[in-house]
């Protein structure tokens, strides 16, 4: 067996390009970029291009319907949905991302290994995670679909 | 040596948790091990020291609460008391607090804001109105509708449990001020705040397009809650008849339940909070070492000797003494340290518990960090995207909280002194 094959599996080789949202971008903005790019959230960046945060699609969600919905325990009293979330997206279309994203999402380096981003997209449920450099610039992201057909591949392999 | 130990471990545990920096129940329970292990009580006096009754009480009503959480029928109330407004500011505001003191007067009062201030978001929401002004309202009617009954709020537990005061002694001697105050203060919130509260007819007609009754849980378990909760305030009203403690009746009521409600018995026992109760039980020791230790006679004969003795002015100095101090730390220690001086008071009578119970109930309303469910209502609006500071509670709680103290000291100086 040769040293390689205990050394740790990087993350590099998953990595996608993506273009993030900014903290300036709007809610209704951010909401058909993430829509289209079917990866159920956004890196968010500021200025110096350093991850600010994360929009996921709960996240988006939590934006356009009423904070106090979750709650309020039972929900089947409403029986007029569109009078009342319609109104609140139209209230939440024009609102920055950085109001509802979150801003120290889960995070995976350049660096590490298959294993930790397993553990961490378990931990987190999230279908992608943001990927960052050592001075926080970002880099990219990596699907959870991407890991998963990586990891069968190899086992087809027999590695 | 004993006095300064077991008086400095209680002021340590009160600021402590007047601080919020430590858990309430952490420190109660290390104060609690500090008077056993430093040899102010003996372990026998720590277990006797303990209030059992207190906590079987507590235990009871959570079970209850669980059940009348799960069953929607204080959702369902909530509702109907905003649709009865028709957008009307005086009705609105009635109409909500109204439901909330009724709940607040049998449920506790966390438990009430948590069921009613999300509902009024909702209601506000339809009604396109400010909720902050509401909420603040909501909070203190819970405050003042729990001091109205024995079990409405932890310090007339404790109270209770100390005295022996029965449940009608609570409603006959605290409900008439705290009905009256509730009165008086929510008539002056919808003074400061009416031009602000009125709804268009639009946003009246989108309110009543709710359907309350499909927001109650299963018929079956909605009766079963009804009965039993109605079985334990019939029991509780008439226990001194029948001879049975109310922590008897509390209990009663939430086997009944456990045993008619279809859930398993491992979810509503779940809801028991054992963090409260370990908090009582640390906070029992502690007193029990102020009290064996000698440090609460002082206060006793400090406070006689203030007075004179006289019953109005012990019930005056007990009451806004109790409202301020419960303004800054946790009324609960308060309450239950004060209970023992009470009892040390040569020729006390009824009145000084009273004014205890007014004071530490009503103090409640003095500041945001006064009360849990001033604490717990800020943060359900501050998850919808409103903000309640310490400043505007206050401008709002602090005349509204003299308003009804000046209302309860009129009630016990001419009734009952």
């Amino acid at each position: 067996m040769s040293r390689d094959d205990h050394a740790p599996r990087e993350l590099r080789q998953l990595i996608r390009a993506v273009t993030p949202l900014t903290t300036r971008d709007t809610i209704a903005s951010a909401a058909e970029r993430i829509s289209r790019s079917g990866a159920g959230g956004l890196p968010v960046v500021d200025d110096d291009g350093r991850l600010a945060g994360y929009l996921g699609e709960r996240d988006l969600l939590g934006a356009i319907c009423p904070g106090y919905l979750p709650q309020l325990g039972d929900t089947d009293f409403f029986t007029r949905d569109l009078t009342m979330l319609g109104r609140w997206v139209r209230r939440a279309a024009d609102l920055p991302v950085a109001d509802h994203m979150r801003s120290e999402p889960a995070t995976l380096h350049e660096d590490d290994t298959e294993t930790h981003a397993a553990d961490l997209f378990l931990r987190t449920g999230s279908r992608a995670l943001p990927v960052v450099a050592g001075d926080g610039t970002l880099v990219g992201v990596v699907r959870v679909g991407d890991l998963i057909a990586e990891l069968m591949r190899r086992l087809g392999d027999g590695a | 040596m004993d006095e300064p130990l077991a008086l400095g471990l209680f002021l340590v545990v009160l600021a402590l948790v007047a601080s919020e920096r430590v858990d309430r129940t952490k420190a109660a329970l290390a104060g609690a091990a500090g008077v056993v292990l430093l040899g102010v009580v003996t372990q026998e006096e720590a277990v006797d020291a303990v209030d059992w009754g207190v906590l079987g009480l507590l235990v009871g009503m959570m079970v209850l609460v669980w059940g009348a959480e799960r069953s929607g029928v204080f959702r369902y109330l909530a509702i109907r008391a905003g649709q009865w407004s028709r957008g009307e500011p005086a009705r609105l505001l009635f109409g909500l607090t109204g439901a909330t003191a009724l709940a607040s007067a049998v449920l506790d009062n966390v438990t009430t804001v948590l069921l009613v201030v999300p509902i009024t978001l909702a209601i506000a929401d339809a009604l396109d109105l400010p909720p902050v002004p509401l909420v603040v309202a909501e909070v203190i009617a819970s405050n003042l509708g729990g001091a109205a009954t024995l079990i409405g709020d932890p310090p007339n537990i404790i109270i209770a449990g100390q005295s022996g005061l029965g449940f009608i002694d609570f409603i006959l001697n605290v409900g008439p001020p705290a009905a009256i105050a509730y009165l008086v203060v929510t008539a002056a919130i919808l003074l400061i705040h009416r031009d602000g509260l009125r709804a268009s007819p639009e946003r009246v007609a989108e309110l009543d397009s709710l359907d309350a009754a499909a927001g109650l849980g299963p018929r079956d378990e909605v009766i079963r809650i009804l009965v039993c909760l109605g079985a334990t305030l019939a029991g509780f009203f008439a226990h001194s008849a029948v001879g049975l403690e109310p922590p008897t009746i509390a209990l009663a009521g939430a086997t009944l339940y456990l045993i008619l409600s279809r859930a398993p018995v491992e979810t509503p026992l779940a809801a028991i909070e054992w963090p409260t109760l370990f908090f009582f039980a640390g906070l029992f020791v502690l007193v029990g070492g102020l009290e064996a230790a000698g440090a609460l006679d002082r206060v006793a004969d400090a406070l006689q000797s203030a007075t004179g003795g006289s019953a109005a002015g012990q019930a005056l100095v007990i009451a806004w003494g109790s409202a301020i101090a419960s303004g800054i730390v946790d009324n609960i220690p308060f309450t239950a340290a004060m209970g023992p001086v009470i009892d040390r008071l040569p020729d006390h009578g009824d009145s000084a518990w009273w004014a205890l119970s007014i004071g530490a109930c009503y103090g409640g309303n003095f500041t945001l960090i006064a009360a849990s469910a001033n604490v717990v209502a800020a943060g359900a609006l501050r998850r919808a995207g409103h903000r309640l500071s310490f400043m505007r509670f206050l401008r709002l709680g602090v005349p509204m909280t003299l308003l009804s103290m000046v209302v309860a000291t009129g009630w016990l100086l001419l009734v009952e002194v």
